[in-house]
């Protein structure tokens, strides 16, 4: 392991003491005076054309200013996909629209003196529906008597096959190989359907956006957003304001998961404060967020695998529906994705043939969350081996290890499938995937349980399983990121970054970056982040590629300060650059010792001689998307005669290159990993026959709280990419990929029933139980 | 109407509609530690001691809180002279986006003003009104036994 | 919209007075109004001021006043005696802040299908104190069945004998914190290896909450020994029906509901196993 004096320390979260106390403000926290506050009317039909909309009565009421409907905003199609220019999701959105698409689209919007008055007058919209057939099975979206779900004018402004008139909002066929002669050359074949259901990304915070006018008549938008820079953009193209006049800013964000990766609130609050030149603010309540943002999309799987008698997978085949409810946004990408980040893993099979399609439905809107299809992906795969492993009689752990891309090898499926576009090609330039899987195994238990069926009390019965995933570290030549940096006159920097923390810490680690070019304690660093005034681009926080991008453009940033600080070091000390080096904060003399601070090298800069502020700028494209590696284990308890599963403990084993911050390493870890299992057992969004989601609240829609936790461990494994900042890759996404299949895997090696479709409610063990019996 | 609350040790005199919750009187006046994330009592964020007692604020009242001491995060300490609970909190990694940390800090002060040393059972049971979505806990509860450590020493 | 306003009574004979004003209801912990349609009410009459958050024991009695806590039950229940069937459970339901706001008054008044207040009340005997038009004391059971005895009526109190014997308690969700989709109370005692009392009670099944009196039956003058356990239940399949629930499909309820049925029972022999 090499040696760091930041990199590799567990650094406090900068914001962590200010976040605890609850000084930290995010997008509710910020009082606009006399702001008018928005109320959104939504649909109550899943499917429907409006006829009429009678607002007057709205209007009368006592503190209501504006009412929108589609009648009075832009009507320009755009995506909310918060993604880079040219977006590769389909405009097929408006922001507001005479059509609407699920329950919970958007029909009209209430401006108004206070929330209170704003709720009271939605309540006199009076809305005629021409109500039209709704579609909830993606299965049969592409039918020819299907009613065609998207705007007639939506388009996809990249070169994509989008067929809106079939409610095809993505299709990808990518295959190299012979696969017919590999199936033919196979002893057997495996082959499953398996089924993943929406998601929440049920982050604390709901979204939120607040709009004011500036002191200089600009507009300032503040809200819950993932992609700053992105939301500016398309707020400039939807509202025809320039973008010039726009400044974004993300406070604190209270979790994003993909969920704030959608510019949804940010035009309503923009376009009222533009309109009226009075701030304006919307709050989304829980509801809200789970009926009317996004959603993970579900998916149907179909895996057909060739394998001989030896263990060789000779091909493999994957058909894949994916559902992304009304609108297309991220479908190709996701779509992408499916394959992207998990069909390299099994590198060695000679043929291969992905085939994926997302549709539109009338269900709710599927955006990013975490794993972005490689999470749909996994479940299927890790499964699917796990039954190869069985039929073969050996176990999974020793299969996995002979199958798995490695360091060194690369797979054609990173050439052939990219975001939107052809892929990157590229090798993989680290992996320790073994060691996972046998630190993994080892803290699990794996060769004392395995198999062993365990019954701790009457009929609770105990079982293991494992799954393995990857991820990247942003997208290859697409994802861009800067930094800026300036000395002050203590020695300390401002560092200016576009990135985007929402959680993670990503200022902090970005800090120790930085502070360990210039070999300073990383307290010394000033971060400010996300504003699209005073911080200089960054793509956003999503395709896990913060730490390698942005950390990518911080250290180039930090190097190039480096030089500067070295230069009037060297005039300082009148000695060579090449004889100087930097320690704890000083710039010392190899030969003689001596030494100047770095307080004394800003003052020196700042007021003295030779005078320059010594700052620096620096941008960091990714040539290539070094994957992060996991290996997760679940040992889950069954209740054989009720169907109740639960899990005793999960490990972790991760290869994220080297962490710059071990402790914030194992929180995205330990966060994706609960996700992951809730995901699996409890989770479900359930739609009554008119499409509306019927437990749209905590109370009814489950996520663990401590209590129901298992013990979870997470193990980081030593590991060192070359192309990544101090070794980095990337951690966010991957420790969401393995907790639904090990379950099933576990689930199975407890009581021999396997499960194709999530989520694991007791029932569906209960019924898979008895079907074994029968 | 109008009521007197002792918010963080200060009288205030506020006026507020009959119909509202404390958590809206607090966001109202100022208290934005106090954080909105489900306004139905599940998710936690919004704790904070009535009398003494952790309560969701969301589902009290404004109108049976007048008269009562109300304690938020920020009544625990300050961004210079924070709470054990809330330095421990920062220190282990137990804040992420942190929304749902003020409520954690309540919920793990009242724990700990009764169960000065209490088991990781304990712990987790005294938390399971708090919702977190971003560290799965297990910081959280690390952060919990670092506290209670720490204040004990503080006592002796 | 109309003036809402709240009442602050110093007395109980002032709280019966406010109970004729039209929309106007008695607040408890106020945690079931607040997540309810506010519209609907005009006024709400805060109980604070009436002296009802005691909990006594006299002479075995248990009385636990209206605007006792779910909290101040469990730690006056775990105080006075360690396996109390009311600590067991109330300790299980809805979460920590929330339970320092429950009210026994507020939840009796209610009765949700989910409540895990109903099951252990009812094994118990509990009666229900009423004050004002319906004054009286009405076995918890006839006043849930009953709702009309709530109109212009206080519950003042809900009262028990202390029960000492074996408790068991499960509660089905799908997860620590949420709504129960049944649950499962029992009460027992054992004289010399044979039970001398049973009381069996099963809460969220379609007939809301029912005594399992088959089973009750089945078990008092008998040894374990002496009991087919599989017969046992299915004296009751008949009697327990579902409807759909949290935890799944009204069959499937029933299936798990027998099962842990089965179980109590099973742990009330093991209980009199370990006390001989």
């Amino acid at each position: 392991m090499k040696k760091f004096k930041n990199v590799g320390k567990p650094v406090k979260k900068f914001d962590g003491v200010s976040l605890a106390v609850g000084a930290a403000k995010f997008t509710d926290d910020f009082e606009l005076k006399d702001a008018l506050h928005l109320s959104i009317l939504y649909s109550p039909y899943a499917h429907a054309e409006i006829e009429d909309i009678d607002v007057s009565e709205a209007l009368a009421v006592d503190g209501v200013v504006d009412v929108l409907t589609y009648q009075n905003v832009p009507q320009k199609l755009f995506t909310t996909a918060g993604q880079g220019y040219p977006e590769p999701s389909p405009y097929d959105s408006r922001i507001l629209d005479r059509k609407v698409r699920f329950v919970g689209d958007r029909v009209a919007v209430v401006v108004a003196e206070s929330k209170r008055i704003a709720e009271e007058a939605k309540k006199k919209i009076k809305v005629k529906y021409r109500v039209l057939e709704p579609i909830f099975d993606p299965e049969r979206a592409m039918d020819d008597d299907a009613p065609m779900i998207p705007d007639p004018e939506a388009h996809m402004i990249i070169p994509a096959k989008y067929d809106p008139k079939r409610n095809l909002a993505a299709e990808l066929d990518i295959s190299y190989g012979d696969l017919e002669a590999g199936f033919e050359e196979a002893d057997f074949i495996e082959e499953h359907t398996y089924r993943t259901h929406y998601g929440a990304h049920a982050m604390l915070e709901p979204h939120a956006a607040a709009a004011y006018i500036d002191e200089m008549g600009r507009l300032v938008v503040i809200s819950t957003t993932q992609v700053p820079f992105h939301t500016r953009r398309i707020l400039s193209m939807v509202l025809d304001i320039p973008l010039r006049k726009i400044r974004v800013i993300k406070p604190h964000l209270g979790g994003g998961f993909g969920g704030k990766q959608e510019i949804i609130l940010e035009p309503l609050v923009a376009l009222v404060t533009w309109r009226h030149q009075r701030p304006s603010k919307i709050v989304l309540s829980r509801e809200e967020v789970f009926v009317s943002t996004r959603v993970r999309r579900s998916a149907r799987l179909r895996l057909k695998t060739g394998v001989k008698k030896d263990g060789t997978i000779t091909a493999l085949e994957m058909d894949v529906l994916l559902n992304g409810g009304a609108y297309g946004t991220h479908g190709l990408t996701v779509l992408s994705n499916v394959g992207s980040k998990s069909l390299p893993m099994l590198n060695k099979v000679p043929a291969m043939r992905f085939f994926a399609r997302s549709v539109y439905t009338n269900l709710p809107v599927a955006g990013a969350y975490r794993g972005y299809g490689a999470t749909q992906a996994y479940f299927a795969i890790n499964q699917q081996i796990d039954m190869i492993a069985r039929k073969l009689g050996i176990d999974v752990l020793d299969y996995w290890k002979r199958i798995h891309i490695r360091e060194g090898e690369t797979s054609k499926i990173f050439e052939l499938i990219g975001e939107g576009r052809e892929g990157t090609p590229q090798l993989i330039t680290s992996e320790h995937l073994d060691e996972a899987i046998d630190l993994g195994a080892k803290e699990i238990g794996w060769y004392d349980k395995r198999g062993k069926r365990i019954e701790v009390e009457k009929d609770k019965v105990r079982g293991v399983g494992m799954a393995v995933a990857m991820q990247g570290s942003g997208i290859p030549l697409i994802d861009m990121a800067a930094a800026r940096m300036k000395m002050n006159d203590d020695g300390s920097f401002n560092l200016y970054v576009g990135a985007t923390d929402i959680g993670t810490g990503s200022d902090t680690i970005l800090a120790q970056i930085a502070a360990e070019v210039l070999q300073i304690p990383a307290e010394m660093i000033i971060v400010h982040s996300s504003d699209t005034d005073f911080t200089p681009f960054d793509t956003g926080a999503y395709a896990s590629s913060t730490t390698y991008v942005s950390g990518g453009a911080v250290k180039k940033t930090a190097e190039k300060i480096k030089e500067q600080v070295l230069k009037v070091a060297s005039e300082i000390l009148d000695a060579p650059v090449d004889s100087l080096f930097l320690e704890d904060g000083k710039v010392i003399h190899r030969d003689t010792g001596r030494s100047v601070t770095f307080s004394e090298i800003a003052l020196r800069s700042l007021y003295m001689e030779n005078q320059f502020q010594i700052e620096a700028t620096e941008s960091y494209v990714g040539e290539i998307s070094p994957p992060p590696f996991i290996a997760q284990f679940a040992e889950v308890e069954v209740d054989r005669r009720t169907g109740f599963v639960r899990v005793i403990k999960f490990v972790s084993a991760v290869d994220c290159g080297q962490p710059i911050n071990p402790r914030l390493v194992e929180g995205q870890v330990e966060g994706a990993v609960m996700n992951g299992i809730t995901w699996a057992l409890t989770e479900r969004y359930i739609f009554n026959q008119q499409g509306r989601m019927v437990n749209n609240n905590f109370g009814e829609y489950k996520i663990f709280t401590p209590p129901d936790m298992p013990e979870i461990v997470t193990i980081i494994v030593d590991s060192y990419e070359e192309t990544g900042p101090f070794g980095a890759k990337s951690v966010a996404e991957v420790g969401i990929n393995g907790p639904a299949p090990a379950i099933a895997n576990a689930i199975y090696d407890a009581v021999g029933v396997r499960l194709f479709d999530l989520p694991f409610t007791p029932e569906k063990v209960y019924n898979a139980l008895k079907a074994t019996k029968n | 109407m109008t009521g007197k609350f002792r918010i963080n040790g200060r009288e205030y005199s506020i006026e507020f509609d009959p119909r509202d919750t404390l958590l809206t009187v607090l966001r109202e006046n100022g208290f934005t530690e106090v954080k909105e994330g489900c306004s139905e009592g599940t998710c936690g964020a919004c704790a904070v001691l009535l009398d003494g007692k952790v309560v969701n604020s969301c589902m009290v009242f404004a109108a049976t809180a007048i008269g009562k001491e109300i304690i938020t995060s920020k009544g625990l300490g300050d961004q210079n002279n924070p709470h054990p609970i809330q330095e421990a909190f920062a220190e282990v990694g137990a804040v992420q986006c942190g929304f749902c940390t003020p409520g954690f800090v309540i919920s793990t002060f009242y724990l700990l003003q009764r169960n000065p040393d209490p088991t990781e059972d304990e712990i987790k049971k005294a938390l399971d009104g708090n919702l977190c979505r971003c560290t799965g806990y297990v910081k959280i509860i690390e952060g919990v036994k670092l506290a209670a450590e720490r204040m004990k020493n503080e006592k002796v | 919209m109309e003036e809402f306003r709240w009442y602050y009574p110093n007395s109980i004979e002032e709280a019966v007075g406010l109970l004729e004003l039209q929309g106007v209801v008695p607040h408890g912990g106020g945690t079931g109004i607040i997540r309810g349609k506010l519209d609907r009410y005009k006024g709400l009459i805060s109980l604070e001021g009436l002296g009802l958050d005691y909990i006594k024991e006299v002479d075995g009695v248990v009385e636990i006043g209206a605007t006792a806590t779910y909290h101040d039950v469990i730690e006056f229940c775990s105080a006075l005696y360690g396996e109390c069937i009311l600590a067991k459970s109330l300790s299980r339901a809805a979460s920590t802040p929330l339970r320092n706001r429950i009210t026994i008054g507020g939840s009796v008044a209610y009765f949700p299908i989910w409540s895990d207040l109903m099951g252990p009340l009812i094994a118990l005997d509990a009666t229900v104190s009423l004050v004002g038009k319906n004054e009286g004391e009405y076995p918890v059971k006839e006043f849930a069945r009953n709702r009309s005895l709530k109109s212009h009526s206080l519950i003042k109190s809900v009262k028990f004998k202390r029960f000492n014997g074996f408790t068991y308690y499960h509660r089905a969700a799908r997860t620590h914190f949420d709504y129960g989709s049944f649950n499962i109370t029992m009460l027992a005692s054992f004289d010399n290896g044979v039970f001398s009392d049973v009381r069996l009670v099963l809460v969220g099944s379609k007939a809301k909450f029912q005594r399992l009196s088959e089973i009750e039956n089945g078990l008092i003058g008998r040894s374990p020994s002496d009991v087919d356990v599989s017969e046992l239940i299915g004296r009751i399949y008949d009697s327990v029906e579902f409807h759909n629930t949290r935890i799944g499909s009204a069959e499937y309820t029933r299936s798990v509901a027998l099962v842990e049925i089965e179980r109590a029972v099973h742990a009330s022999f093991k209980a009199m196993e370990e006390q001989k």
